[in-house]
């Protein structure tokens, strides 16, 4: 290759090629993908044949050129012999015959596999022969001094001079051009080679010297250097989970580093700054508002005429500061909206050429399926991308493998002899819901029992007495197989055990769910750090929650007429449906389970095939958020999909709906103890839960005693423990007390109140308005807590019967 | 941050240019002065009731007001909620549930934002702006080797005027101890037999 110097047999690279190099694989690459496309196309025989034809013609002619001008001789001939095979093929009008497809598609594999190697450093290594030959002899012709194939239009794209003058002919030219015989080829070339590529002589140099090691491109399946056998299915090339890795870990990362030179910990810690930038947005508008409040309440002061133009000059000022506030905000939006373009691409990217690999598989399994994507255009973070290609391949290749049945079959069982194999792509906040679905023969639980017995995983009786899902479950197993025997695509039982790993390692799920003769879906929901989402605001007891849109299908507001309550169970009859009633608040250990009262907004909630009505306090609107993944030793919890960031910078916790829709049938608690605390402490309130908890007791707890006494009028408790002192106008301990005692149907309910003064008067106070008992919260050590409540309440219970 | 070390300014006559060179090299001196150091472990010293704790300082990184957290229902005890601290959400945890209720003098009003392996971030609630102290060092080597400490975040001390003192110092075994960090049960495995909540 011109452009570098040897180093001990590595080629090291002149750095002023190594950028436009790393460029032209990202233009490689871009190419085979979109001759992939078109080359399936050309074999369905779909659309304008000859414009796809002449598509590929000139992205060949491009590749041609471009590896010329870089001194890439073998890929120089190789994308001309690729040409040329097309142009005959083209000529021949028809469909592109499927072995020439086979040919092309491997050929392009190995096209972008060597250029790949030539980045890492390598001298270019010698282009497969077999590949080649494979390719067929293309018809002689003409070619001009361009390099311009006639037939094939106007080639754009090569600058005249830089084209290969290899003459095509029955086998491809490897020959040492005669300006730089073989001896000179490893030797000579790389001392005068560190010239700018544009004045580099011819550049067929490369193709003659003495390959290093070849590289470990994925057609190295081939067998032998002699022409394959075409007619026979060929090795599934495309499936490798991870084609990059096929060349080394470090020429990965030395590509990711040159292909997209912005490191992820780059980003992080933009992101980061970005986020302060959020932080000083929030304390400027903090300080506005603080402003205005100021003075608001300094108006009488300030309307004396004297101080007038003080008080104009500080309204201005605060004017300034929201302005400064808004326009900070403004920059934070452009900013992030800059960071996702640069971490993001579209899922397209990663689906697209799963088209190629489908086509591959029915090649060699005589199957017929066609690959179908929905949401394909959905933009996901890079490196999510990245790290789901390979359950992906995995997924399709089993869908293929051993989930479709052959032409014959199908047709048997009255189905298109073309199976359907669909990709969903969801998005929903800071969640990935990804789906591979077949229309296939679904999974053959009796065959999965077996081989689960015959490979020690399960015992009978284990087998026996498996639900459904259970034994579908069964195929996510290390070393189970349900073939026979081994063959190049499955048997070895090393397949959907690998994809439940790397999802899990995602903090992934993945589930699976089959109707025998109908087919199978597998459903993977995956979390990412950040992503954005319609959110739905409610509230429920004190607290404010976000519901995803998408899984929201309307709300109603509850009507006596479609409401059918039971002692157990509540429903609300909705579209000739009963749906179980969920309250929100006693979803979330809030409050008692309680009947929706009427007008009550009730939210429909539909997740993983489920419905449920959503009984919430109070609907606040619609908001498009940032929802975060919450912080790693939270994230275990089933409930939080993540948090978004409100306008004040305080969190709405975002609901998971999945979870929800699980939650009507959950079996209640065994009766426990039920102890209301109040505290507008939220430390204080965490305390009083670990302690009570850890008693054995069910606990609620509310920040005011209004919202203590909104509690208790509906659910009964068996005892109240209240701070004393609360916020300013809040109602307190001692209000509250006395609003309970003057209630008659609260008046029996031991209450204890708790203060962090050991003041005697408090105390004496407290007790003569019917406090059971008086604790400093010093005194609230684990045991004294639970002691004193527990003498409490035996106090009443022999009260009550004496 | 790249700092680029710059000349004094050439219009500045040699008398101040000097002056600044010196104050430079008074900068770019080793900041722990070899006579503090002979004072001891430097540590952040709070109090939950009863119980003193100290973190050494190297792993303190604010003291911000309780104000903003946003509690999490259905989350385990010492799990007070999140909050908000310079751009990311932090889990704040309660000290006193965290390692026994003993009690308390005032309601928490601060939190204590530690950074632990990997930069990661944790907060936890005091009673008051913890104040800085130092330990002396043979005390803590003895609390450090004695049985069992290794596996655990909290070391017990005598100090010779404070008395007991819970020395935080290992906040690799704090943040292992925590959920999310492996060996915790799986959030769906933990579905349905968590009734505990909070109302914010």
């Amino acid at each position: 290759m011109n452009g570098g110097v040897m180093n001990g047999g590595v080629m090291v690279l002149d750095p002023l090629l190594a950028a436009p190099l790393a460029l032209f694989v990202n233009e490689t690459e871009s190419y085979a993908r979109t001759a992939t496309e078109q080359l399936l196309a050309l074999e369905r025989g779909e659309g304008d044949l000859p414009k796809r034809y002449q598509q590929i013609a000139r992205l060949l002619h491009t590749l041609k050129g471009t590896s010329a001008t870089f001194g890439l001789g073998g890929l120089s001939d190789a994308a001309h012999r690729m040409e040329s095979v097309l142009v005959d093929a083209r000529d021949a009008q028809g469909p592109l015959p499927a072995p020439l497809a086979d040919a092309l598609l491997r050929c392009f594999d190995a096209f972008v596999a060597t250029l790949r190697a030539c980045t890492a450093g390598q001298e270019e290594p010698p282009f497969p022969p077999a590949l080649l030959a494979a390719l067929g002899s293309p018809r002689a012709r003409r070619v001009s001094n361009a390099g311009v194939i006639p037939g094939a239009g106007p080639l754009p794209g090569v600058a005249p001079g830089v084209a290969p003058g290899v003459a095509p002919g029955p086998a491809p030219s490897l020959a040492p051009s005669p300006a730089f015989g073989p001896d000179a080829a490893s030797e000579d070339r790389p001392t005068r080679a560190i010239l700018p590529s544009a004045l580099l002589p011819s550049p067929l140099v490369a193709a003659a010297s003495p390959a290093p090691a070849a590289p470990q491109l994925v057609a190295a399946a081939s067998p032998a250097p002699a022409a394959p056998q075409l007619a026979q299915p060929l090795p599934v090339l495309a499936l490798d989970p991870e084609p990059r890795q096929a060349a080394g870990a470090e020429q990965v990362s030395w590509l990711d580093q040159t292909a997209w030179p912005v490191q992820a910990a780059d980003i992080a810690a933009f992101t980061h700054e970005i986020e302060h930038l959020r932080d000083l947005q929030l304390r400027i508008d903090a300080r506005a508002r603080e402003l205005l409040r100021l003075l608001e309440s300094a108006e009488p002061l300030l309307a004396a005429p004297r101080l007038r133009p003080l008080r104009d000059r500080l309204a201005e000022l605060r004017s300034g500061l929201h302005a400064d506030g808004e326009e900070t905000a403004e920059v934070i939006a452009a900013l992030e909206g800059g960071v996702k373009q640069i971490c993001t691409l579209p899922v397209r990217t990663v689906l697209d050429p799963l088209h190629r690999a489908v086509r591959d598989l029915c090649r060699a399994t005589g199957k017929r399926a066609r690959l179908s994507i929905v949401g394909g255009d959905a933009v996901l973070d890079r490196r999510l991308l990245d790290a789901l290609r390979g359950p992906l391949v995995q997924l399709v290749r089993n869908a293929v493998d051993h989930g479709v049945e052959l032409p014959e079959a199908r047709s048997a069982a009255s189905k298109d002899p073309e199976a359907q194999i669909v990709i969903t792509v969801e998005q929903q906040g800071n969640l990935v819901f990804l789906e591979v679905a077949d229309d296939g023969a679904g999974i053959d639980r009796a065959a999965v029992g077996t081989a689960a017995l015959l490979q020690g995983i399960a015992t009978r009786e284990q087998i026996a007495a498996m639900s459904a899902p259970e034994l579908d479950r069964l195929v996510f197993c290390p070393g189970l197989s349900t073939r026979e025997e081994i063959d190049e695509l499955s048997g070895r039982g090393v397949g959907l055990d690998v994809v439940l790993a790397e999802v899990r390692a995602l903090d992934g799920s993945i589930d699976v769910s089959t109707t025998p003769g109908q087919g199978t879906r597998f459903a993977v929901h995956m979390p990412m750090e950040i992503g954005s989402s319609w959110l739905l605001v409610v509230s429920a007891v004190a607290g404010t929650f976000g519901v995803p849109l998408a899984a929201v299908e309307a709300v109603v507001a509850a009507r006596d007429e479609v409401l059918r309550v039971g002692r157990r169970y509540m429903s609300l009859a909705h579209q000739e449906a009963l749906l179980p009633i969920v309250d929100l608040g006693w979803l979330l250990g809030l409050r008692e389970r309680k009947a929706p009262a009427a007008g009550q907004p009730l939210l429909i909630v539909q997740a993983a095939g489920r419905r449920i009505a959503l009984a919430v306090d109070h609907v606040g609107g619609e908001q498009d958020l940032v929802v975060r993944a919450l912080p790693a030793e939270l994230r275990a919890l089933p409930q939080w999909q993540g948090a978004a960031t409100l306008a004040r910078g305080d969190f709405l916790l975002v609901l998971r709906p999945e979870w929800m829709v699980t939650q009507d049938a959950r079996e209640e608690p065994v009766a426990t103890r039920r102890v209301l605390v109040v505290d507008d402490s939220v430390t204080a309130r965490a305390l009083h839960r670990a302690v009570l908890e850890s008693g054995g007791y069910t606990v609620h707890a509310v920040p005011s005693g209004e919202q203590a006494l909104e509690q208790l009028a509906e659910a009964g408790y068996d005892a109240v423990i209240s701070d004393i002192t609360m916020e300013p106008g809040a109602l307190d301990g001692l209000g509250l007390l006395t609003r309970i005692r003057a209630t008659p149907a609260l008046a029996h309910v031991p209450a204890i109140l708790v203060s962090v003064l050991d003041d005697a008067a408090l105390r004496a106070r407290a007790l003569a308005l019917g406090a059971d008992a008086y604790l400093t919260k010093q005194e609230c050590a684990a045991g004294r807590l639970l002691g004193e409540l527990g003498a409490v309440l035996s106090r009443r219970r022999v009260g009550r019967g004496a | 941050m790249k700092c680029i070390v710059r000349e004094p300014e050439p219009t500045l006559a040699e008398a101040e240019a000097r002056l600044l060179r010196a104050r430079a090299a008074e900068l770019a001196r080793d900041r722990v002065d070899p006579g503090l150091e002979d004072e001891g472990v430097p540590v952040a010293m709070l109090s939950v009731g009863e119980d003193v704790y100290a973190i050494p300082l190297e792993h303190l990184r604010a003291a911000i007001p309780l104000a903003t957290v946003t509690p999490i229902p259905l989350a385990p005890p010492h799990v007070i909620g999140i909050v908000r601290f310079r751009g990311q959400a932090v889990t704040v945890l309660s000290f006193a549930a965290l390692f026994g209720v003993g009690g308390w003098r005032v309601d928490p009003a601060v939190l204590v934002v530690l950074e632990g392996p990997g930069s990661r971030l944790i907060a936890v609630d005091c009673e008051h702006i913890p104040r800085a102290a130092a330990l002396p060092r043979a005390v803590v080597a003895m609390a450090r080797s004695a049985q069992g400490a290794r596996t655990r975040p909290v070391r017990e001390l005598v100090h010779p005027e404070l008395g007991r003192v819970l020395l935080l110092d290992d906040l690799s075994a704090l943040f292992g101890a925590l959920p999310g960090q492996g060996g915790e049960r799986r959030g769906d495995e933990r579905r349905g037999d968590e009734r505990r909540g909070d109302g914010p």
